[in-house]
């Protein structure tokens, strides 16, 4: 960068401590000297360096600081130095000490032991003054010359010094020992530069009303900005991911001329199962698998369920009961909506095509790939020139819309579809196909008693989970549920 | 879906081929399997339900030979004559009344056929038997018994010795002590007589459905079976008898029948059924010409004589023509169709009531908000106690997960529950949800809550005041009392004279119910009312 760009890009704090940067090499001294806060200086510093206007190396050292009791016994003396003062012409006992001191027993006990060691006193039943001891109480004592010289770098302490820090480190709050960043600082060739140069003061911070009115700003410099250094994040209101899928999905089925379904989520056994041939004793209507809800549902009218019924009983060779059909579910899939549609399509509305996007309910335990309640994908093809090729068509369409370059289709079973397709797709990341959903062309034992008539319907039913689940990184099914704020603020959005 | 444990070795003996791991791994999912595990001395097979005549090991061999070719077409069984005649009791009427049988000689069990046996009498239970509620099956060494046998009903203190059992007990001990009987004994509740099968020396074989006897129990030495299946399904009992005995003929056992009361099983001979080829090419979007549909069949496992096609005995999920053509569809196989578009044009449409929501929801978003996604079943606690309410709720009969047992009346405890959960991120957090609520109908709701250490109830009057503006609308409040709100700072939400939801400050209570420490503004609104009046 030029350097009157660069003098002029400098932030006021930048400019204040630009002065101080030659003759103090260390941020500890610039604290001292320059009257900033340590912050400011902090930031100052970090500016300077993304400017390369100085280097910056940091190493760690051991500063040993003066305590709480440190400070206290600078003033007052040192416990044992009051100790000695009032034995000083006479002997006394210990209580008596502890009375004329007004020391505590912990101070009393540690002053005893470091005269005693130093030979200052002897013990009796009083406790009588060395000569050493009188010697000692009119010079200072190491610690406290010790303690005047803190705060101090622990590698300049000399070896007196040194004894005095292990003897006080024992002791309550006298000193401690604080593991601080030096931080060194050294003009580069930039820097050394930028310092001799006058630097304006007259440089414009923010832009004011009065300025813009009184164009104050014409015969003034406006600070460059650091437009490239990272600023603090914010987070815009975001719809929730599952639904940003969901709304995709949608347009795909839309710009493929579908026409939405949509639908209540409690139906009846009959809707949510017998409509769709799937036979009463079916392990799929068990109590493991649905959830039902207390109370009955209402039957459809008669004649339809007539002739649902003598589908299953012809076909499944059993007693179809009404009873079973009338316990109420919550809808176990979309494909629910498909059987209402196809109830009510008029002939002269074909060929048709529809689709949804809804929740559905299985009683599953929760784990990573199970959930109790799901978005599937639902479509349906009702023309009289259907087939199997169309089905695979409108799929292959649709997973290449959702991102999956390599779509392929498998036999598969389903009680209301045949022939029956199962989706794979390709995934990069795992080099594997995976299973995405089930597809195929309702029997026409589904078709006739809800349409009066066979004609080909393509139907297909998958969960949306699975299939967004790479695009957004999520491994396990659960995350959708999750509200997770911090996932949601910054989760991508479906593009 | 059930899965079956397959021997390599023994699958390529049947198959009658080598084949590579690779070859295995590309034709076994296009059969209509799915290949779930294989290393150099088993797979792992995961059946469709409706094949359950795959799930005998010598059954999937069949399959997956004709498909890949080595041994196509109609596999014919012979079922000899002979004079072993078993007589059902008119009382076992009302407990398990439908019984079929077969014999099958000069077998050949070892370590993996006879795993075999267990494994496809275990799966055809649990799957096409119900839980053996349908049908169960029972395998006897043939040797061990003496026709006729009878199959009839006993007392509860019957006793015999039941299989790896070493003492005799009684029907009711076997019921209450024997695993087996643990397991299924729900099979035959309330019954005042259990049913049993009697050889002509008054030897136990078995009570089914639930355990057979130990003294005629299969073994390695075992030469000749006796097979039979109760059942409350006639029909289904033979297609299962035919599965198990198909299965064994290919092996090369010889199949002996039966004399039930006068009818002889097992009865092994195909069906014939119509397909019309017109019918198979509008389905498939294919122009096969007749002479390509038996190599097609043949590859299935079916025969086609005279225009006419032969289903094997064993395959019990041919209902109708359909069924067939989905057959000739695998055959043909799935990776050879070219997907394709169909060529009439339709107009999209939209649910407006599904664009209304996603409008909203968007100009929720454009206030800054999060959008959430909750589970529709709900805590009951969090709906209604930890709310300060008492309301009624739609309860899930058979819920597995206890937390979860009913559907949610209100969208504000499933949000609360949200900020319970991210206590540990920074404030302030806004959210808001479209969901649906379970209460005389259902119904859409779009809750709204906003928490931080000064907010008030303006926030939220604010975004709700613009929200229903932008609509057209003007709302207005009525000052109302709710529980869950503080008193003097809740009010309903009016719009054209209707009440459309609920606007305040969430009570300090119900915020430590749901362990939150800072206040909560939010409201909920009626997206179905709201709509009707746009309408």
């Amino acid at each position: 960068m030029d350097l009157n760009n660069l003098a002029n890009s400098l932030h006021p704090l930048e400019r204040k401590i630009l002065p101080f940067l030659g003759k103090y090499k260390k941020q500890r001294d610039l604290e001292e000297k320059s009257g900033l806060q340590e912050i400011e200086i902090s930031r100052a510093l970090q500016w300077l360096e993304n400017k390369q206007v100085i280097k910056v190396s940091k190493n760690s050292i051991e500063i040993v600081e003066i305590g709480n009791n440190g400070e206290k016994y600078l003033k007052t003396g040192l416990p044992e130095k009051q100790f000695l003062k009032v034995i000083e012409n006479k002997p006394l006992s210990l209580q008596e000490i502890k009375v004329k001191t007004g020391l505590s027993d912990q101070e009393l006990s540690i002053s005893l032991g470091a005269l005693k060691s130093k030979s200052a006193i002897i013990l009796d039943k009083q406790i009588k003054i060395t000569e050493t001891g009188k010697k000692l109480l009119n010079s200072l004592f190491p610690e406290e010359v010790f303690l005047r010289k803190l705060p101090i770098d622990k590698e300049k302490l000399n070896n007196e010094d040194k004894r005095c820090l292990e003897l006080l480190l024992k002791r309550k709050e006298i000193v401690y020992v604080l593991a601080k960043k030096d931080v060194n600082i050294e003009l580069t060739d930039i820097g050394k530069k930028l310092a001799g140069m006058k630097i304006s003061e007259n440089l414009i911070d923010n832009v004011t009303t009065d300025l813009i009115k009184n164009q104050e700003w014409k015969n003034k410099t406006f600070r460059r900005y650091d437009v490239e250094v990272s600023v603090p994040k914010i987070y815009p209101g975001k719809r929730h991911f599952i639904n940003e899928a969901k709304n995709y999905a949608r347009k795909v089925w839309l710009d493929m001329g579908f026409k939405e379904m949509t639908g209540p989520i409690i139906n009846t056994s009959f809707w949510n199962f017998d409509s769709l041939f799937v036979p009463q004793d079916h392990p799929a209507r068990e109590m493991q698998d649905t959830f039902f809800i207390k109370g009955d549902g209402k039957l459809p009218e008669k004649d339809f369920l007539e002739k649902v019924k003598k589908q299953h009983e012809s076909s499944w060779k059993y007693k179809w009961s009404e009873l079973e059909a009338k316990k109420l579910v919550l809808r176990t899939h979309t494909t629910v909506l498909s059987a209402r549609t196809l109830a009510r399509l008029k002939k002269e509305e074909l060929p048709t095509k529809y689709f949804a996007i809804g929740r559905n309910y299985r009683n599953e335990t929760l784990d990573w790939s199970h959930l109790f309640e799901f978005n599937q994908s639902e479509g349906i093809v009702i023309d009289e020139n259907a087939n199997l090729r169309h089905l695979l068509g409108y799929l292959k369409e649709f997973f290449t819309k959702m991102g999956y370059e390599k779509v392929r289709f498998r036999p598969a079973y389903f009680p209301y579809t045949e022939p029956s397709v199962e989706i794979e797709v390709f995934l990069k990341e795992k080099n594997a196909w995976i299973e995405l959903g089930g597809a195929g062309m309702f029997r026409p034992e589904v078709v006739k008693p809800l349409m009066g008539r066979d004609i080909p319907v393509l139907a297909w039913g998958f969960g949306l989970g699975r299939v967004v689940c790479p695009y957004f990184g999520i491994k396990d099914l659960r995350d959708f549920y999750k509200n997770d704020l911090k996932q949601l603020k910054e989760m991508k959005v479906w593009i | 879906m059930p899965t079956i444990t397959i021997d390599k070795e023994d699958l390529l003996k049947c198959v009658g081929k080598k084949l590579t791991d690779e070859t295995l791994k590309d034709r076994i999912p296009m059969i209509g399997t799915s290949l779930e595990y294989i290393d150099d001395d088993e797979l792992v097979v995961e059946v469709f339900p409706d094949r359950p005549d795959m799930l005998a090991g010598a059954g999937f061999a069949r399959a997956l030979s004709a498909f890949i070719g080595i041994n196509p077409g109609l596999r014919k069984y012979e079922v000899r004559k002979s004079d072993f005649k078993a007589k059902v009791d008119p009382k076992v009427k009302n407990v398990r009344p439908f019984v079929v049988a077969a014999v099958a000689k000069k077998v050949l069990l070892n370590e993996v056929t006879i795993q075999y046996l267990m494994q496809v009498q275990e799966k055809i239970h649990t799957t096409f038997g119900r839980n053996r509620k349908k049908l169960s099956i029972g395998v006897y060494d043939f040797d061990k018994i003496k026709f006729p046998l009878l199959y009839t009903t006993k007392p509860k203190d019957f006793k015999f010795v039941p299989l790896e059992y070493n003492k005799e007990m009684k029907l009711s001990e076997i019921l209450s002590e024997h695993p087996k009987g643990v397991d299924y004994a729900h099979l035959l509740k309330g019954m005042k007589e259990y049913p049993i099968w009697l050889d002509a020396n008054n030897q136990v074989l078995s009570m089914p459905p639930i355990i057979n006897s130990e003294n005629t129990k299969v073994s390695l030495n075992t030469k000749s079976l006796f097979i039979d299946v109760t059942g409350l399904d006639l029909n289904a009992c033979e297609q299962a008898l035919n599965i198990l005995i198909s299965s064994m003929a290919d092996r090369g056992f010889e199949i002996y029948s039966v004399d039930v009361d006068g009818k002889s099983y097992p009865r092994l001979e195909p069906r014939k059924m119509k397909v019309n080829l017109d019918y198979v090419n509008k389905i498939l979007g294919l122009k096969l010409k007749e002479n390509e549909l038996k190599p097609l069949l043949e590859k299935m496992g079916y025969g086609y004589v005279n225009s006419e096609v032969i289903v094997p005995c064993y395959r019990v999920d041919i209902l109708s023509e359909i069924d067939i053509i989905e057959d000739i569809a695998v055959a043909y196989g799935y990776e050879n169709f070219k997907p394709e578009i169909s060529n009439f044009s339709s107009i999209a449409h939209e649910d407006e009531f599904e664009s209304f929501k996603n409008k909203l929801a968007n100009m929720m978003v454009g206030f800054g908000l999060l959008e959430t996604n909750t589970y529709n079943l709900a805590k009951k606690n969090d709906q209604t106690k930890n709310m300060r309410l008492n309301l009624s709720l739609v309860e899930i009969e058979n819920a597995l997960n206890e937390e979860y047992n009913v559907l949610r009346s209100w969208m504000l405890p499933s949000l609360l529950d949200v900020f319970k959960n991210n206590k540990h991120h920074e404030n302030p957090q806004k959210i808001f949800e479209i969901g649906t609520v379970f209460n005389s109908e259902e119904k859409s709701k779009l809750g709204m809550l906003i928490t931080h250490s000064s907010v008030t109830y303006t926030e939220a009057r604010q975004i709700l005041d613009s929200l229903i503006a932008s609509l057209g609308l003007e709302v207005s409040i009525k000052s109302s009392e709710h529980e869950s709100f503080i008193p003097g700072r809740v009010g309903r939400i009016i719009v054209k004279g209707k009440d459309v939801g609920v606007i305040g400050e969430i009570h300090p209570e119900v915020l430590s119910n749901f362990e939150l420490e800072t206040p909560v503004v939010g409201f909920e609104l009626d997206i179905n009312e709201l709509f009707k009046l746009i309408k």
